[in-house]
């Protein structure tokens, strides 16, 4: 479904990491686990084509990295790690509508109040939400419980852990003590991304 | 000076600077839009360009239209020298860059991950147009009070343009010129007032609709 080989990615003259190698299933929850810095936004981004690799090859629901970004339309979509929230209603912020993932992510109360009035953790569910929303077949969540209080972090794991059962979802985290159970284990450190078998 | 006078220059005033800001703003927008997100030297340039155009002399654009207006000038079969609408061609070739400057200024405010949102979610030119007029709907309509503040105030091309015709294409800036010439201060300060107090309309109105309408 997603693969990359010889990945790598440069801003400037350091490189963020390199050489990267990998296979993703088709469905599940692959968890990448990492350091703040250490890339794992930039290798979400790639995956979302928002960010050109430096080198290497990747390949994205069966298509190369520039035909992807030409021809997927939300089929692969990334939810930020800070909350992104555009003016207007939590309503307007939904490009798609569902009302499982609203329910499920408890949005249904404050779906006619301004976005930008809620709070961190509200917004973030927003963030999270306008990308389940669409159901697309690859997922990739920036750290999605940042932000979140308990309660919620709960809720919006376990709504990830569902979707997960259908589709591909990448969760990225540099909390290990706070992983979901996960298909997959990555860790990227160093300019470099390794499976883990067992981290807990 | 009749109060009936006073209405119509006025509503000249209303006129000359209403339009052009309205034209400044339909036209400046999708502009300004397509410039921030197209990014590159080329928009940077155009920017570049409008930012110059921002302090273009008003005398010097009201020469330049004047000959382009006048009778024996290319465009002197419109007939349309000492006319509103010449003064409306003037203030909108004269602020229309301001608007694309200062939008383009309130663009670059917009969170750079709303591009990310854009391209991702395939909105598509209308959809981002949309969006990013929503996210910087604050800033175009502070470019929009600032065009029309510059075209209100604005003598050099009403002038020149317009010639200050009494009961024809008198403005308030002319005419308070015109009464400052005759030593009628207290009519000039009078029209000064009303000028004055247009502009702080505009923005007041402008600053509510914000307030009402935020985020």
């Amino acid at each position: 479904m997603i693969s990359a080989a010889g990945l790598g990615k440069r801003f400037g003259d350091g490189w963020v990491f390199r050489g990267i190698t990998f296979q993703l299933p088709e469905r599940g929850l692959v968890v990448v686990l990492g350091p703040n810095g250490s890339g794992k936004t930039t290798l979400l981004k790639i995956l979302a084509t928002l960010l050109e690799p430096t080198e290497g090859e990747v390949e994205i629901l069966g298509l190369s990295w520039g035909e992807a970004r030409r021809r997927l339309r939300r089929e692969v979509l990334y939810a930020h790690q800070e909350p992104v929230v555009l003016s207007g209603t939590v309503e307007d912020n939904l490009f798609c509508r569902d009302y499982d993932v609203e329910d499920a992510l408890g949005l249904r109360p404050v779906l006619r109040k301004k976005a930008k009035s809620l709070s961190g953790g509200y917004r973030k569910l927003v963030t999270l939400a306008r990308v389940l929303a669409c159901r697309p077949k690859v997922a990739l969540l920036d750290e999605p419980t940042a932000f979140l209080d308990p309660e919620k972090r709960q809720i919006a794991a376990a709504h990830i852990a569902e979707y997960s059962r259908k589709n591909l979802v990448v969760w990225t985290s540099h909390y290990p003590s706070e992983l979901p159970p996960a298909e997959r284990l990555y860790e990227l450190r160093d300019g470099a991304l390794k499976e883990l078998s067992n981290i807990r | 000076m009749s109060a009936e006078e006073l209405v119509g220059i006025v509503l000249n005033t209303l006129y000359v600077s209403t339009i052009p800001t309205l034209f400044s703003a339909a036209v400046g927008t999708p502009l300004a839009v397509y410039l921030h997100l197209r990014g590159g030297q080329a928009a940077a340039a155009a920017e570049a360009v409008f930012n110059g155009l921002v302090g273009m002399p008003t005398v010097l654009l009201g020469l330049l239209l004047y000959l382009l207006l006048s009778r024996s000038g290319p465009l002197g079969s419109l007939q349309l020298l000492y006319t509103l609408n010449a003064v409306v061609i003037g203030h909108a070739v004269l602020i229309l860059p301001l608007y694309l400057s200062f939008a383009l200024t309130a663009l670059k405010g917009v969170e750079p991950k709303v591009r990310e949102v854009v391209e991702m979610f395939r909105l598509g030119h209308l959809g981002a147009f949309r969006l990013y007029v929503r996210e910087a709907a604050w800033g175009l309509a502070a470019a929009a009070v600032a065009a029309y503040g510059r075209a209100l105030g604005e003598l050099g091309i009403a002038l020149m343009l317009g010639g200050d015709i009494r009961y024809k294409t008198r403005v308030l800036t002319t005419a308070v010129a015109h009464e400052t010439m005759l030593g009628n201060w207290d009519s000039a300060l009078q029209l000064g007032a009303v000028l004055l107090a247009l502009a702080l309309a505009v923005s007041a109105v402008v600053n509510a609709l914000g307030f009402r309408y935020r985020g």
